[in-house]
């Protein structure tokens, strides 16, 4: 007779060695796993519930200004750096591991307005409402020692902002004018002038160097380049256009913070129409910054709110706010794409994390390989009612709530009225303008 | 105005002329606004001031070179002057006028534009890209800088000796020959490496070296390892393992199997005769163990061996013999070769394996040559088990008769079938003839037989075959002996699979025949590109912290559930119910279309086939019920549940008396009661034999995805995207990786710069 034995072969469930990975039986026949949707639904479902548990966005805040911070610059090479302006004419730089303040003192009269870093990072530039452009040096002043500007130039009109060139030793600032300065020069390379609007905001292409984009007050956006005599388009909006920037990894596409709510992304090759417009604020868009990948951009508001982007779409991922955080001024992606910080009216910076809950720190590779799983199957289950409800669900502020029902019902109205309209008018007499092409009023040669 | 100036003039004598003249200019062009004067020429200068270019005036001052000319006409002297003049006047053009300084700029400022226009375009394409890659690393281009760290060949330079006399001498008169080699490296080295390759390159070596590595270190744990036991395993087990390829050689190619056959022999031959294995058999290990105590036993060992030096001795003796048997049965074609190739026939087969190979090529020959006669030969062989094969052959035969012409067909093909596999298990037999044969022959031999006589009576009764299988069972396992076990293996499983096929209804084999797929299924394993992704560009669900929105839906929801039901019943009922004149006997019959399940249906049902004897069986078991009338009467009760009920709002004393002996009065109470339709329509109302439950779906239907996102254009697709897996836990973990790669991987603490101009103009990363 033959007796079977439950037989246990150490080499089935034994590694080799110590450096092999452990052995695990797994048998992949789909027959054998009739529930596999079904539990990786309840997984993914899970994975979006843990999502909304872990979402901790808040990371701290920098205080210390006596006033509104204005500006905020990140530097080139050094992601813990920060530099701040206030309304009243300070500047402060901070250690953002540390949460510290490393260096404060007066640089102007009246608002700072504008704050750059060179492109070496040893220097600083900072303009004011007092028309003058100070550069200052990146590095403590030694004990006893007054905080003294490198540099200062007293220009001829009013100046408004600044931007850095990338890669070389020019800068250009916006005020009355456009004007190009070189580091090392005391007057301006070069002004360019279209119409006599004063300009609030200007920004280098930080890829092709030579193109610049400014912002006017006269609701319009022009293009200019450094090497050309002449500015070369201008597009004119319905309402001001507040802020700029550039994509940084894709060269011709820039997005415009406007007065009227919402985002728009251009393609400064065909300016005729935006390529997308972004809604979902409640209040003017006062400020715009692109996430290093040029995946995402960050935009602050009027409403007291931040609200994250993805490029390619029309709506926010994400909302950030607290009880606190007063109007924004200013909002800055970090440089390692990972952080958000925003300067506000309360005198406040404050560090979020780009991706509410993602894990900061280190991890090790199974976790990093669960997260990543998690992360596929919500993408997998996204469209799923329950997944997609509890993905997309925020709580905002009362006031973002009841300006989000108002501005809903101006928006019905509006398109009740039009529709009205065209139903009562000769066909195509009224006619149906998408809403990419509603907020621009004339391209301009 | 000139009888004034003339009045004047009477009136006043002593007036200037000239400053009158003068007066009178200015007033006259008073009206013509020109304050620079026409210029004239002082001196010949070539710079002629910009402030002199003044509109000029078509008075009579100007003087014009038609003019000039007109004096000079009349003279014949100038008549050239003046021809030239006039042609000269008659080319040239005077310029246009510059444009307005607004359109001026616009124009500049368009093609200052367009130049910055082209300029951008040229990140179009890696824009593009890099928007639909499926995984980007940031920072851009981060790869590691591989530093090449040139290794100068080590080229050792030949060391100069001193030449002796001889070797001068031998030089002389063997001048060196010179050699040019063509060094690819170096032609390489015109077109060097780009990053990707490098690095490729690398990766492979390490790769390489690694496995090289791992091998190595495996085949030395391997060496250490000094049980028998092991190796005996290890031994046997390869040996198991080239019999598998050689079944499978059988199958494929039988020729290169008799060679390999060959060689396999070749191989045990010249292990048996190295005489290692002398004292190795069971037998004379248990004569060994006796041989102590047991006079005879030693003897008999003794004696052993003497035959065993005999035998030897004999072998080398006998070579003559069978050399002269090769060239008898030169007709191999094995053989032939082998003369051509004057190398090999210096190496004789070892004479039992040209025994074997003849036989088993006549059989060979033979079962190609008369497939049927062989057909026949082996119904003969075995009695036993190919009668009931027969007899059921025979009744297949009977229905096929019976059955319609076309189905004549398939049937026709199942005999070739069993007509074609046969001559195999046949064949497989005549490997065990042979292999008997050469058993016997070995025995010959130690009966000192000579064993051409065996080859000779090659036709062989079943009988004897029986009683060497027999024989064969109780002895150690060795090469033949596995042969033998591996083609008995292989007959029954022939024997197996043609019952399978002649058992097999003959609707079954119509099946088989038509489509050939449902026997061996290909199932397509490639991992499913997953290159669309949903993209959902909607609103958050935003909502302030106090007013939770999901509790009050619910709230309403339970509330006005009734209510919304009632509703909806009150307006189907109201609609007009045309489909209840439909009789549903008269529609056609449509397939139902199936859904794609969760589950690939990838299993192969052999159940099916067994379905209409489960439908029989199943008719025979309820044959007494009648299935039809409870059926019915089950669907009018759960009609009946499912229609709504009149709800009764009367409360008794609520406006009237109320007790004994009082009848509440009948009409009022009909106004408190609310009436419900009483035809509801229901989805299975001329369905006939089937209940739908309406209200199974409710639960599930707010988990269901309503609508097809956006990049799919198809449910198929979308499906199709959701349907396989990603855990580790249903697929390979290579697979798994695969799939949960993310998108946008950046590392933690770098800079991401932004796009760097290099990457278009293609400059290496050095």
């Amino acid at each position: 007779m033959k007796v079977k034995v439950i037989s246990r072969n150490p080499d089935e469930h034994l590694r080799e060695t110590k450096l092999h990975i452990h052995k695990v039986q797994r048998n992949y026949d789909p027959d054998l796993h009739p529930f596999e949707a079904a539990r990786e639904y309840v997984k993914a479902l899970n994975a979006v519930k843990l999502d909304k548990v872990f979402a901790k966005p808040f990371l701290g805040s920098l205080d210390g200004h006596r006033d509104g911070v204005s500006t905020m610059a990140k530097h080139p090479s050094r992601i813990s750096l920060l530099c701040s302006g206030a309304f009243d004419g300070e500047v402060r730089v901070w250690d953002l591991p540390q949460r510290t303040c490393t260096r404060e003192f007066v640089a102007h009269d009246g608002i700072v307005r504008g704050i750059v870093y060179t492109i070496t990072g040893d220097r600083f530039i900072t303009i004011g409402d007092d028309k003058s452009i100070k550069t200052w040096s990146a590095d403590e002043p030694a004990f006893g020692e007054d905080e003294e500007p490198v540099n200062t130039i007293l220009s001829k009109t009013v100046l408004s902002g600044i931007s850095h060139h990338y890669t070389d030793n020019t800068f250009a600032t916006s005020g009355e004018l456009c004007q190009l300065w070189d580091e090392t020069r005391n007057e301006p390379l070069r002004t360019i002038e279209w119409g006599i609007d004063t300009l609030h905001d200007v920004a280098f292409n930080p890829v092709e160097g030579n193109i610049l984009a400014a912002c006017a007050s006269d609701r319009s956006i022009i293009l200019y380049d450094t090497r050309e005599k002449l500015p070369l388009r201008k597009v004119i909006m319905k309402l001001k256009t507040n802020k700029l920037c550039w994509n940084p990894m894709e060269p011709f596409v820039f997005t415009t913070a406007n007065e009227d709510y919402n985002l728009y992304t251009f393609d400064s090759r065909n300016l005729k129409k935006p390529v997308n417009v972004h809604m979902d604020h409640v209040g003017a868009v006062t400020y715009v910054d692109y996430s290093p990948t040029g995946r995402e951009f960050v935009s602050g508001s009027y409403d007291k709110t931040v609200r994250i982007f993805e490029a390619e779409k029309g709506h926010s991922r994400e909302i950030y706010h607290t009880k606190r955080m007063q109007r924004l001024t200013c909002v800055l992606w970090s440089l390692d794409s990972k952080y958000v910080l925003s300067g506000s009216d309360e005198m406040n910076i404050r560090i979020w994390k780009a991706k509410a809950s993602e894990k900061l720190g280190p991890l090790k590779p199974r976790e990093k390989a669960a997260l990543r799983y998690s992360e596929a199957l919500k993408e997998k289950y996204a469209s799923h009612p329950q997944v997609k409800r509890i993905a997309r669900h925020r709580h905002v502020p009362k006031h973002v709530y009841n300006a989000q029902g108002e501005l809903r019902t101006i928006k019905e109205r509006s398109k009740r009225k039009e529709a009205n309209r065209r139903a009562h008018s000769k066909p195509g007499e009224v006619p149906f303008v998408p809403e990419r092409e509603r907020h621009v009023l004339k391209e301009e040669r | 105005m000139e009888d004034d100036s003339d009045h004047l003039e009477f009136s006043d004598h002593e007036i200037d002329d000239k400053k009158h003249d003068k007066i009178i200019a200015n007033v006259l062009n008073l009206n013509k606004v020109q304050n620079v004067k026409s210029p004239y020429r002082t001196e010949p200068t070539t710079q002629i001031s910009e402030f002199n270019l003044v509109k000029s005036l078509s008075n009579n001052h100007t003087v014009h070179i038609n003019e000039l000319t007109k004096t000079l006409k009349d003279r014949r002297k100038h008549a050239e002057i003046v021809q030239k003049l006039k042609s000269v006047s008659g080319r040239t053009k005077t310029l246009l006028k510059p444009l307005e300084k607004p359109q001026a700029e616009r124009i500049k400022r368009t093609l200052n534009y367009e130049k910055s226009r082209l300029q951008l375009d040229r990140w179009e394409a890696l824009v593009a890209s890099n928007r639909s890659a499926s995984q980007l690393r940031f920072p851009l281009g981060s790869v590691e800088k591989v530093k090449t760290i040139e290794k100068e060949a080590q080229v050792y330079p030949s060391t100069f000796r001193v030449k002796s006399e001889l070797q001068k001498k031998i030089e002389a008169l063997e001048p060196k020959v010179e050699e040019y080699r063509i060094d690819t490296d170096e032609a390489n080295n015109e077109f060097p490496l780009t990053l990707s390759e490098l690095k490729e390159k690398r990766k492979e070596a390490a790769k390489l070296r690694a496995h090289q590595h791992f091998k190595e270190a495996k085949a030395r744990r391997q060496n250490k390892i000094k049980s028998k036991k092991y190796h005996r395993i290890l031994r046997r087990e390869k040996i198991k393992q080239k019999l598998k390829e050689f079944e499978e050689l059988q199958k494929t190619n039988p020729e290169e199997a008799l060679k390999k056959l060959d060689d396999i022999e070749k191989a045990r031959a010249e292990e048996r005769f190295s005489l290692r294995h002398k004292g190795t058999g069971q037998w004379a290990r248990n004569k060994q163990v006796r041989a102590k105590y047991d006079k005879e036993s030693r003897k008999e060992l003794a004696q052993q061996l003497a035959v065993s030096r005999e035998l030897t001795q004999k072998t080398k003796l006998t070579n003559s013999d069978s050399e002269d048997e090769a060239i008898e049965s030169s007709n191999l074609p094995s053989k032939q070769a082998n003369e051509n190739n004057p190398w090999v026939n210096g190496v004789k087969p070892s004479k039992d394996v040209t025994d074997f190979v003849s036989g088993y090529r006549k059989f060979w020959n033979e079962v190609n040559s008369n497939a049927q006669e062989v057909n026949e030969t082996d119904e003969c062989e075995k009695p036993q088990a190919t009668p009931a094969n027969g007899v059921k052959m025979g009744k297949n035969k009977m229905k096929k008769m019976e059955r319609t012409s076309n189905k004549n067909k398939p049937l026709s093909t199942l005999s070739n079938k069993v007509g074609c596999e046969k001559p195999q298990t046949t064949s497989a037999n005549g490997v065990k003839m042979g292999k008997n044969k050469m058993k016997k022959m070995e025995r010959n031999k130690n009966a000192n037989k000579p064993p051409s006589t065996s080859s000779n009576n090659v036709s062989s009764t079943s009988d004897w075959e029986v009683s060497t299988i027999e024989a064969q069972l109780n002895q150690p396992l060795d090469v033949q002996d596995m042969f033998g076990i591996a083609e008995d293996k292989l007959n029954k499983k022939l024997n197996q699979k043609l019952k399978k096929i002649e058992n097999k209804p003959e609707s079954n084999n119509i099946k088989t025949n038509k489509k050939p797929k449902g026997v061996k299924q290909t199932f397509d394993l490639t991992i499913p590109k997953r290159n669309k992704k949903q993209i959902i560009d909607e609103e958050m669900l935003e909502q302030p912290r106090e007013l939770n929105h999901d509790d009050n839906v619910n709230d309403n929801a339970s509330e006005n559930l009734n209510l919304t039901a009632l509703k909806s019943i009150i307006s189907n009922a109201n609609k007009p119910d045309e489909p209840v004149n439909i009789n549903p006997d008269k529609f056609i019959r449509v397939k139902q279309s199936q859904l794609d399940t969760a589950v690939p249906d990838i299993s192969i049902t052999e159940e099916n086939e067994e379905g209409a004897d489960q439908r029989d069986l199943i008719m025979e078991a309820f044959e007494d019920d009648d299935i039809a009338v409870d059926f019915e009467k089950e669907k009018a009760e759960e009609i009946d549940k499912d229609t709504p009920k009149d709800i009764d709002l009367n409360l008794p004393g609520w406006g009237s008396w109320a007790g004994t002996g009082i009848n509440p009065n009948k009409r009022k109470n009909r106004r408190f009661i609310i009436k419900m339709p009483k035809k509801v329509p229901r989805r299975d109302a001329n369905k006939g034999a089937l209940i739908i439950n309406e209200k199974a779906q409710a639960k599930i239907k707010p988990l269901l995805v309503s609508e097809l996102p956006f990049p799919f254009k198809s449910v198929k697709d979308y499906e199709a995207s959701i349907r396989a897996p990603i855990g580790r836990t249903f697929v390979p973990e290579k697979a798994f990786q695969k799939f949960i790669r993310p998108s946008v991987v950046t590392k933690m603490g770098a800079i991401i710069k932004p796009i760097d101009r290099s990457i278009l103009t293609g400059v290496k990363i050095k």
